[in-house]
C-alpha cells in the first residue's frame, strides 16, 4: 500500500471521521481538480521526548494527547539517519534551495552534545548540492552554558528561548518538577547572549501570554536581553477545552494585553526588536503575507518528525485530542511527501477553503485567517470554526489596522493628500 | 468540499455594515510614494513597508512556519 493510501487509512482509523477535515477534505479529489500541495520546507525534529521542566500549560505533557509516554526518550541513531536521508530526498524531489530544521522536544538539549553533533553532521552531510540547511533550536534555556553555546556556534544553530516575562510571571507556569521556578536559571543563560560571540546564534525569545501580567513590564523584560526577535503566543485552548471559560470568551483579555504591548513596541522612535505576531499583522494589513501560523492564510509547510520516526502534524494539536497529530506514516518506510495527502496537513494549505462560514462573513478574515489552527477545534465539529480567541484577534487586528492607517495618513506628503 | 478556491469567499454573506471585499481590510498606502518610504526613519512602520517592498521585488511563495521565529 502506498504511503498516501496508508495515510488516508490511518486518518480514517485514528481521527474523528465525522469532524472536519476528516469528513470533508478529499485530497485525491482536490488533486484531480488541479490543487497542488505546497512541499514541506521546515522540519521540526523531536530529538528528545522528555523535559527538565514541568510547565503547567505545556501541550506535550499536560493536555489531551499523551503519546510521549510510548515513544523513545531520544531519537535513535537509525532514525536520525533515516530523517537525514528523507529530508534530502524531499529537497531533491522539489529542488528546494533551503530547508529549515528546528531541533525541538521536550527539551532538545537533554539529548546531549554527542548525539546533537551526530544529528547535525548527518543532516548536513546528506543534503543535496545547492540545498542550504538553516538549523535552529527551541530550548527552555535551563541547560545553556558557555560550553553548550560554543557547541551551538560551531554548528551554526540559532537558538530560541522561552521566557514569559518578569521573574514572578515566568515562574507562575515555567517550573521544574520540584515546583521551583526556572527564571533565575534562564536569566543566567540569557546573559550569555550579551557576549559579542554569541549574538550571531541568538534567534530570539518566545513568550506565552498571561493576560493578568503587565504587558509593558513583560515586553521590557524581554527587550532587556536585546533579542533580535520576540514572538507572543496565545496559550493553547480550544472550544472544547476547560482552559477557556465562558466569561473570557465574551471579553478580550489577551487582545487587550497584546494591544498594550503593541503600542509600547510600535511607538518606539526606532524599532527596538522584531515582534513576529505584530509584524505579520502589519504585513497583512499592508497587503503582504504572514510567515507564521498564528494569523493569515499562508500555506503551512512544516512537518514534525517524532523520536520514533513518526511523521506528524504540528505538535500543538496535541492540545486538542489524543492522536490529533498522527498521519500513520514513518520516516523509515515512507517518503515525506506522502504526508501531503493527509487531510489534516492538506487542510492547512487550503487558504480560504479552510475557514468556516462565520469567518468568511468577517471583514478581517484574510488577515486573521481564523487564528492558530489548534485554537479552532471543537469536539464533534473539528477545525472549521473561528478561533476560540476570535474576539481577542479582532480586537488586536482592528487596533493595528487603525493605528497603521492613521500613521500612513500622517506620513503622506501634503501635496499627495 | 464544494470548492477550494478563493471564490468560496464570494458566496459568503458580509458582516452587516461591512464590506468583505479585499480592499476594505487593508490600510491605504496608495498615496504613499516610494520616496516617502525610502526616506523614512527606522520606525516599525517604515521597516514594515520596506519588508513589503522586498517581498514585491523578490516574489516567492511565503509559507507559514512553526510558531517560533527561527528562520
Amino acid at each position: 500500500m502506498s504511503g498516501a493510501a496508508r495515510s488516508q487509512d490511518v486518518a480514517a482509523a485514528t481521527h474523528p471521521v465525522d469532524e472536519w477535515p476528516y469528513n470533508g477534505v478529499d485530497v485525491a479529489d482536490l488533486r484531480i481538480r488541479g490543487w497542488q500541495p505546497t512541499p514541506f520546507r521546515e522540519f521540526i525534529l523531536k530529538v528528545h521526548q522528555r523535559c527538565n521542566l514541568a510547565c503547567e500549560y505545556c501541550y506535550v505533557y499536560t493536555m489531551a494527547d499523551q503519546s510521549w509516554r510510548a515513544r523513545p526518550p531520544v531519537m535513535p541513531a537509525g532514525i536520525v539517519e533515516a530523517v537525514a536521508s528523507r529530508i534530502a530526498e524531499h529537497a531533491s524531489t522539489y529542488q528546494l534551495s533551503q530547508v529549515q530544521i528546528v531541533l525541538h522536544g521536550g527539551e532538545p538539549l537533554l539529548a546531549g552534545r554527542e548525539r546533537l553533533h551526530h544529528l547535525v553532521s548527518t543532516l548536513r552531510a546528506a543534503m543535496p548540492a545547492g540545498c542550504d540547511v538553516a538549523l535552529g533550536m527551541q530550548t527552555n534555556g535551563v541547560l545553556l552554558d558557555a560550553a553548550i553555546l560554543s557547541f551551538l556556534r560551531e554548528h551554526s544553530i540559532a537558538v530560541g528561548i522561552s521566557l514569559d516575562g518578569i521573574g514572578t510571571d515566568h515562574d507562575t507556569y515555567r517550573r521544574g518538577p520540584d515546583g521551583r521556578g526556572s527564571y533565575a536559571t534562564v536569566r543566567r543563560a540569557l546573559k550569555l547572549f550579551g557576549a559579542a560571540e554569541n549574538r550571531s546564534i541568538f534567534a530570539g525569545l518566545l513568550c506565552t501570554i498571561n493576560p493578568v501580567s503587565d504587558p509593558i513590564g513583560c515586553y521590557e523584560e524581554l527587550l532587556a536581553y536585546r533579542p533580535p526577535a520576540i514572538d507572543f503566543l496565545f496559550p493553547h485552548a480550544n472550544w472544547s477545552s476547560a482552559a477557556r471559560s465562558t466569561a473570557t470568551i465574551r471579553t478580550t483579555p489577551h487582545g487587550d494585553w497584546l494591544v498594550a504591548a503593541f503600542e509600547r513596541w510600535y511607538r518606539a522612535p526606532r524599532q527596538e526588536t522584531r515582534v513576529r505576531l505584530f509584524e505579520d499583522i502589519i504585513s497583512l494589513v499592508l497587503g503582504g503575507a504572514s510567515r507564521s501560523e498564528q494569523v493569515g492564510l499562508s500555506p503551512v509547510g512544516m512537518l514534525v518528525i517524532e523520536t520514533d520516526g513518526g511523521l506528524e502534524q504540528v505538535d500543538s494539536l496535541k492540545s486538542t485530542y489524543a492522536g490529533a497529530c498522527g498521519t500513520g506514516l514513518n520516516v523509515v518506510d515512507d517518503r515525506l511527501d506522502a504526508a501531503l495527502d493527509n487531510p489534516g496537513i492538506a487542510a492547512r494549505q487550503l487558504g480560504l477553503a479552510a475557514l468556516s462560514d462565520e469567518c468568511l462573513r468577517c471583514p478581517v478574515h484574510r488577515i486573521c485567517g481564523a487564528g492558530h489552527y489548534a485554537h479552532r477545534y471543537r469536539a464533534g465539529v473539528g477545525f472549521r470554526n473561528p478561533s476560540v480567541y476570535c474576539a481577542d484577534l479582532r480586537c488586536l487586528i482592528d487596533h493595528i489596522r487603525a493605528r497603521v492607517s492613521e500613521d500612513i495618513a500622517q506620513r503622506v506628503t501634503p501635496s499627495r493628500r | 468540499m464544494d470548492s477550494f478556491a478563493n471564490e468560496q469567499a464570494d458566496g459568503a454573506e458580509p458582516e452587516s455594515g461591512l464590506d468583505a471585499e479585499r480592499g476594505t481590510d487593508l490600510a491605504d498606502v496608495s498615496r504613499m510614494s516610494l520616496t516617502d518610504i525610502l526616506a523614512a526613519d527606522e520606525t516599525v512602520l517604515a521597516n514594515s513597508l520596506r519588508r513589503l517592498l522586498t517581498e514585491l521585488d523578490r516574489p516567492q511563495e511565503i509559507i507559514a512556519s512553526h510558531q517560533n521565529y527561527i528562520r
